[in-house]
């Protein structure tokens, strides 16, 4: 809301500077976020909140400003040069719909020049961010930017029979607006209609037929009070915020409208204008506000501070409340009409701590009682995780939580994604159904930028209908692409690979004691054949991982390859954990023994993991994969392997002859079940 | 007795001239032998001749012989030691070759940031509460006093799924989620991503996070808002800001605070500062006092129990504290971005 100041002047008595006035304003809460220097004036920008239409007229902040320097508005006069004949005798004015127009005010100004305005006007309206067009019009818009209450002027002579009739639209009725544009209109939408048709959309915009041309003459001033919300549905659904519907639809001064249509008679005097007698004011069912009731313990309790009487009945005083003081400590105040927000104690406590000052509020920390215990195991979890993953060498990143469904479907295999009503745009208006698109989006930034390897992880929502109700759930993407470790000039570079990401979240479950876990040969359909796994931890499928698609990673734009990993987080985070405890570990020296042999390559090695799982002899205590290869001179078909294995008692030192007897031992059942050779 | 003792002396000098010679593991050997060798050093010439000598002057001579040998020991020992420093700074390889450095990734800023925040009021006994993204109209607006058709509710533009349901404006839903569950006494904050029709732009984003907070409790003041606050930002800026509290509307707290801390880069300094604009104040959070009617709308006596609410965008701190200019920066995902924070 721009605001002169120079006008505010004119309004309340003040002996402050501009600037203090501005802190002023500042500290009530009217924000003032532009200032603008004009010749003899100084315009800010107001920030006004949706609850207080009365700080959208000049009268209204300066009703504030005089609150805060506790000096009193200026009577302002509007003379009014009458003449003998009655409105009545002009125009005839009917609410056909009380609910949606609880009160209606006519007034009618004869013979009047249209032309333009005083130069003092148009140039007040210009600095406050108005068209001037011509004097009447500029005078409902003087009177809108005095009192924040919208009137509007008709061409009396337009008005078909000299009926002004305000009823809801008939099906079908059109009307071609001030702005040259014909609307389609609907019976839920309130018009001033004459004996034929609308000539205007109440509250929203006036008809271009009705409106003050050069010839008009006389003129019907309408001071009117609309229903809120039915403002509100007509703005939105014909896509058309005005001046007068932007308050209407805050609420507007039932009380308003004859004062309104005074002050716009007046100024119409002013230019020659001769006012017919009287005012029509159709108000049907008189609203009585209701007073509140206010308890100086309860403002005191939740402003924490006392508060003194005087200084409180004072400053309601000034805002217009009226103080009923029967009672010592708890009051009946009747707040103004235009302070519409007042409905509660709790509004008055507000406008008492507003006037207080916030910042004399004193700063003190409640007590600390113990509420329940502040962890959260889960978020906690996730927080291991993080770190498990960046100790690894992996970056995190954040997507938006909606992306484009081209590319999320890629990834929904059977799931039912959830679109949004009213997106930004397409490439916005779909919530993930995995967090791929993200990821995979984040390589080919990256990689197309200099990047010669990249390897993230995104924990984060993915979203789906479950029947009727939306379902999210936590996920963890982790991929790889391109360079996974530089060189060294030790050692060579290191390209992302499969195993290096099974072998992170290997890791990762391990750390997490998510045990056992286990992997299966499973498709994927973004997963290349053959190159993918499922995951299970404890039993539960949680996840794939693999190598993605060459299509995929190339509507990506990426070339190079990805391997990719995607598990649910809520069903992992759900699982229980073993209590930690303590296992004594062997004082004995341990003996490590090699197998070195050569195997058909249709054997996996996880038949072999599980062979000797098997076995699983009491003085292992463990063996890995030491050595893996293929190629001359191992015969075509075949691997060669080597696996180390570990032995240890918890009571003595072993002896090699017993350790030979269990390794041989390992080393039978393996021959007799998968046939391997020994190698030198 | 005279000439045991001399010839003492003499080998000491001999043995002083000599080490001066030493120069590697071979001259060491020879000077080694000659004093010390068992058949034919010197050390054992020495020792021969006691027995010559009359027995009354044997154990003095035997005394002056264990010394000398004691001698000849030592200043070898530390000849040796010598010797294998010049050997090494023969051999020495080249230390300033760089390290091998295990790469370390990042944790997003946004996840810094709201770590460091979850922190500060974990220490002052808060729980932290999550809430779902995806809402009904009734817990964003109806629940927290939004009238229907106000205009209160184009505050923010919403993103819709259906009519009824939508991606949430903001983390005070979960306040509600909560009330519903819990009575008081009720501390807690809410970290989650928001959603709001936007398009990306340098302040804006369609999707961004914040950190809700919410204490409902017998006694709770709006004095206690402010010191709590006051507290809060102190810790999370390092000390270096003060706090400006300005009346403010929202429909879920009454009286409703903005709050602006000075500006912790230019400390109002600078009339071209990119992050106060050269006001010295930055707006970083909207909190009040909690509506009566929010209480009531989950069973909570409003007349026993008040409390107060608060809510900050994390993105919004990060810039600050970061000095970061564009909010896009965020979900660009640019590795050059993510790894300067840690």
């Amino acid at each position: 809301m721009k605001v002169s100041v120079k006008w505010l002047r004119e309004l309340v008595e003040l002996d402050c500077s501009n600037e203090e006035l501005i802190n002023a304003l500042n500290k009530i809460g009217l924000m003032v976020e532009e200032i603008v220097e004009e010749e003899d004036d100084l315009i800010l920008d107001i920030e006004t909140y949706p609850n207080r239409p009365d700080t959208l007229g000049h009268i209204g902040i300066a009703r504030e400003i005089s609150t805060y320097f506790r000096t009193p508005l200026k009577e302002l006069d509007f003379p009014i040069n009458w003449i003998e004949e009655s409105v009545e005798n002009f125009v005839e004015i009917t609410i056909k719909d009380e609910e949606l127009c609880p009160r209606y005010v006519g007034m009618i100004v004869k013979d009047i020049k249209v032309g333009e305005s005083p130069e003092w006007i148009r140039k007040r309206l210009e600095s406050l961010g108005f068209r001037s067009i011509n004097n009447i019009v500029d005078i409902t818009n003087y009177v809108l930017l005095l009192t924040g209450h919208p009137i509007h002027a008709f061409d009396l002579e337009k008005i078909e029979g000299r009926r002004v009739i305000i009823r809801r639209a008939q099906p079908g009725e059109r009307i071609l607006t001030l702005e040259e544009k014909e609307e389609e209109l609907s019976n839920e939408m309130l018009v001033i209609a004459d004996s034929i048709k609308p000539i205007a959309i109440a509250g929203v915009i006036g008809g271009e037929e009705s409106g003050i041309k050069e010839e008009t003459r006389n003129v019907l001033i309408e001071s009117a009070y609309f229903n809120p919300i039915s403002i509100r549905k007509t703005s939105k659904k014909l896509g058309l915020i005005t001046e007068a519907s932007y308050r209407f639809e805050r609420g507007a001064d039932i009380e308003s409208p004859p004062r309104a249509a005074r002050i716009a008679a007046s100024l119409l005097s002013s230019f020659g204008g001769k006012v017919a007698k009287g005012l029509i004011d159709n108000y049907p069912n008189p609203r009585r506000q209701k007073a509140i009731i206010f308890r100086m313990k309860r403002a005191e309790k939740i402003i924490g501070v006392p508060l003194q009487k005087e200084f409180v009945e004072e400053i309601l005083n000034y805002l217009g409340c009226n103080i009923d003081k029967t009672s010592q400590d708890v009051w009946q105040v009747q707040p103004p009409s235009h302070r519409i927000d007042l409905e509660r104690e709790i509004d008055l406590i507000e406008e008492i701590a507003r006037f207080y000052g916030y910042e004399k509020i004193p700063s003190q920390l409640p007590s600390l009682r113990i509420t329940e215990n502040p962890f959260n195991t889960k978020k906690e979890r996730i927080e291991q995780i993080r770190k498990i993953l960046i100790s690894m060498g992996f970056d995190e990143v954040i997507n938006y939580s909606f992306t484009s469904p081209d590319k999320d479907d890629f990834f929904k295999n059977e799931k039912n994604p959830i679109q949004l009503k009213n997106p930004i745009s397409s490439l916005f208006s779909r919530m993930r159904t995995s967090l791929f698109p993200g990821l995979l989006q984040n390589i080919s930034w990256n990689l197309n930028r200099g990047a010669e390897g990249i390897s993230i992880f995104e924990i984060g929502k993915i979203y789906e209908w479950e029947g009727e109700k939306p379902k999210e759930y936590m996920s963890l993407g982790i991929v790889c692409s391109g360079l996974f470790k530089e060189r060294y000039w030790k050692e060579k570079e290191k390209k992302s690979d499969f195993f290096i990401l099974k072998g992170t979240i290997e890791s990762l479950f391990e750390k997490l004691k998510l045990l056992p876990f286990s992997f299966e040969y499973e498709d994927c359909n973004y997963f290349e054949n053959n190159f993918s796994l499922n995951i299970n931890v404890k039993g539960e499928k949680i996840g794939y991982i693999g190598l993605i698609r060459k299509e995929i990673r190339e509507a990506f734009e990426i070339e190079e390859d990805v391997y990719a990993v995607e598990i649910n987080l809520e069903s992992l985070l759900n699982k229980s954990l073993p209590p930690i405890k303590f296992k004594p570990f062997s004082k004995f020296p341990s003996i490590v023994r090699d197998l070195s042999f050569i195997i058909d390559k249709e054997r996996s090695y996880k038949e072999i993991e599980e062979e000797i799982g098997k076995i699983a002899p009491s003085i292992l205590v463990k063996f890995m994969l030491y050595d893996y290869y293929t190629g001359p001179p191992v015969p075509p078909g075949k691997v060669s392997m080597t696996i180390r294995f570990v032995y240890s008692h918890p009571g003595k030192t072993l002896s090699a002859e017993e350790v030979q007897v269990v390794h041989n031992r390992i080393f039978e059942d393996l021959r007799n079940k998968f046939g391997i050779k020994l190698r030198e | 007795m005279e000439k045991f003792e001399k010839d003492i002396e003499r080998l000491k000098l001999l043995f002083e001239q000599k080490s001066k010679t030493v120069i590697d593991k071979k001259s060491f050997e020879e000077l080694r032998n000659l004093f010390l060798s068992r058949k034919k050093g010197y050390v054992k010439e020495i020792f021969n001749q006691i027995k010559n000598l009359p027995s009354s002057q044997k154990p003095h001579a035997g005394k002056l012989a264990n010394e000398f040998k004691e001698y000849i020991v030592s200043q070898l020992a530390q000849i040796e030691k010598n010797l294998s420093a010049i050997k090494r700074e023969e051999e020495k390889i080249d230390l300033f070759l760089p390290g091998e450095r295990r790469y370390i990734g990042s944790i997003h800023p946004i996840n810094i940031i709201q770590k460091e925040i979850e922190e500060i009021f974990l220490t002052m006994g808060y729980s932290i509460e999550e809430g779902p993204e995806i809402e009904t109209d009734y817990y964003n607006f109806s629940a927290l006093n939004f009238p229907e058709e106000h205009p209160a509710r184009d505050m923010w533009d919403t993103l819709y799924i259906t009519d009824d349901i939508l991606l949430r404006t903001h983390t005070s839903p979960v306040q509600v989620r909560v009330m519903e569950r819990k009575k008081p006494p009720i501390k807690i904050i809410v970290p989650g991503r928001v959603f709001r029709k936007d398009e990306p732009d340098p302040t804006h984003l369609p999707m961004f996070y914040q950190v809700e907070g919410l204490v409902v409790d017998e006694d709770i003041s709006f004095s206690h808002l402010k010191g709590t606050l006051d507290y809060f930002l102190k810790v999370l800026f390092s000390g270096r800001v003060r706090t400006r509290f300005r009346p403010s509307y929202f429909p879920f707290t009454e009286p409703s605070a903005e709050v602006d801390i000075s500006c912790p880069i230019c400390e109002g300094n600078k009339s071209d500062c990119g992050i106060c604009k050269g006001t010295g104040w930055i707006e970083i959070l909207g909190s009040g006092m909690v509506h009566p009617q929010v209480l009531k709308n989950v069973n909570i006596d409003p007349e026993k129990y008040t409390g107060f609410a608060f809510g900050l965008g994390i993105e919004r701190i990060a810039m600050i504290k970061y000095q970061i200019p564009d909010m896009r920066l965020f979900y660009e995902n640019d590795l050059r971005f993510i790894r300067q924070f840690s």
